[in-house]
C-alpha cells in the first residue's frame, strides 16, 4: 500500500536520477567538442594515473567497515527500543534488556580499542 | 491498481538488477547493482506496510553490508578465472537454483506469502516482539555481533 509520503520520495528520487542526465545532455549541446587525449585523463592537472584501480586495499578499511556494520545494527535495534519505551509495561526490565545488549557490544568496542584497531597505521 | 503497477515496476527493476549482479563481468559493478536490488527490496517492504523493515533494509543492507562487500572486493586481487573454474561455479549455481526452487515449491504455496490485511511491521510492533517474545534470541544476537567483531579484529590485526 502506498501513501502520499512515499510518492514524495519517489518524485525526489526520479528528479535526482533525471537531473544529471539533463545536465550532461545540455552541456553536450552547448559546448564545443574538440577531443584530445589529455582531456581523457582521470586528473586533468594532476598525477598521471598508473596501474589498475583494482589493487588490493589495506585490510584496515575492511575493519572499519565491519565495526560500522556492527554498530549500525545496534543503532537500528535501539530505535524500536526507544519507540516502545513509554508504552511498555515493565520499564525496568526493558531498560535492563537494552543495557545488556549495549554492554555486550561495548565489550567489542573495548577490545577494538585495546587492540588499537581504531588507530590508523 | 496503483499498487499493482508499482509492484510490476519494482519487480522489473529487482529482476534486472539481480540478473546484472551475476552477469556483470566487473564484480564491483555487480556489487553496485546489488545495492539497487536492496533499495528495491526496501520499497517492497514499504509497500507491505513494513516501514521499519524498509528502513532497516536501507540503513543496514544498502548502507552497511554493501560497504562491507565493496571493501571485501577491494581487499582481494583480481584474477582471471580458468575455464574449468567458470564451468564448475556455473554448474554449482544451476544445481543450487534447481534444488532450492524445488524445495521452495514443494514446501510453500504462493498464497501463504500474501500478508494479511492487518499486517504491519512498524518500529513499535517490532520492538514489542523483540523485547518481549524474542528477548533471548535478541540478546544472543548481541553475542553473535560481538563474536563477528572480535573475530575480524583478531584476524586483521598486525602481528609482531
Amino acid at each position: 500500500m502506498l501513501t502520499g509520503e512515499y510518492i514524495a520520495i519517489g518524485v525526489f528520487a526520479l528528479i535526482a536520477m533525471v537531473f544529471p542526465v539533463i545536465t550532461f545532455l545540455l552541456s553536450r549541446l552547448l559546448r564545443p567538442t574538440k577531443p584530445e587525449p589529455d582531456k581523457y585523463l582521470t586528473y586533468e592537472c594532476g598525477l598521471i594515473p598508473f596501474g589498475d584501480a583494482r589493487k588490493p586495499y589495506d585490510v584496515q578499511y575492511y575493519l572499519f567497515a565491519l565495526l560500522f556494520v556492527v554498530f549500525d545494527v545496534e543503532a537500528v535495534v535501539l530505535f524500536p527500543w526507544a519507540e516502545i519505551f513509554k508504552s511498555f509495561g515493565n520499564i525496568t526490565l526493558l531498560l535492563i534488556e537494552g543495557i545488556i545488549f549495549i554492554v555486550v557490544l561495548a565489550l567489542g568496542l573495548i577490545y577494538a580499542w585495546r587492540e588499537k584497531a581504531l588507530e590508523w597505521r | 491498481m496503483k499498487d499493482l503497477i508499482m509492484f510490476l515496476i519494482l519487480s522489473v527493476i529487482a529482476v534486472v538488477s539481480s540478473l546484472f549482479v551475476f552477469l556483470s563481468k566487473n564484480i564491483f559493478r555487480g556489487a553496485l547493482s546489488l545495492s539497487l536490488l536492496l533499495v528495491t527490496m526496501a520499497m517492497f517492504f514499504a509497500m507491505l506496510n513494513a516501514e521499519f523493515i524498509a528502513a532497516v533494509q536501507i540503513l543496514v543492507y544498502a548502507g552497511g553490508v554493501l560497504v562491507l562487500i565493496l571493501f571485501a572486493i577491494m581487499l582481494t586481487k583480481e584474477r582471471e578465472p580458468s575455464v574449468s573454474e567458470v564451468t564448475t561455479s556455473r554448474a554449482v549455481a544451476l544445481i543450487a537454483f534447481v534444488v532450492l526452487s524445488l524445495f521452495y515449491l514443494a514446501k510453500h504455496t504462493w498464497e501463504k506469502y500474501v500478508p494479511e490485511k492487518e499486517f504491519s511491521a512498524t518500529g513499535a510492533s517490532v520492538g514489542t516482539k523483540l523485547f518481549q517474545t524474542y528477548v533471548i534470541p535478541f540478546e544472543a544476537a548481541s553475542f553473535l555481533l560481538l563474536a563477528a567483531m572480535i573475530g575480524a579484529i583478531y584476524l586483521a590485526r598486525r602481528r609482531g
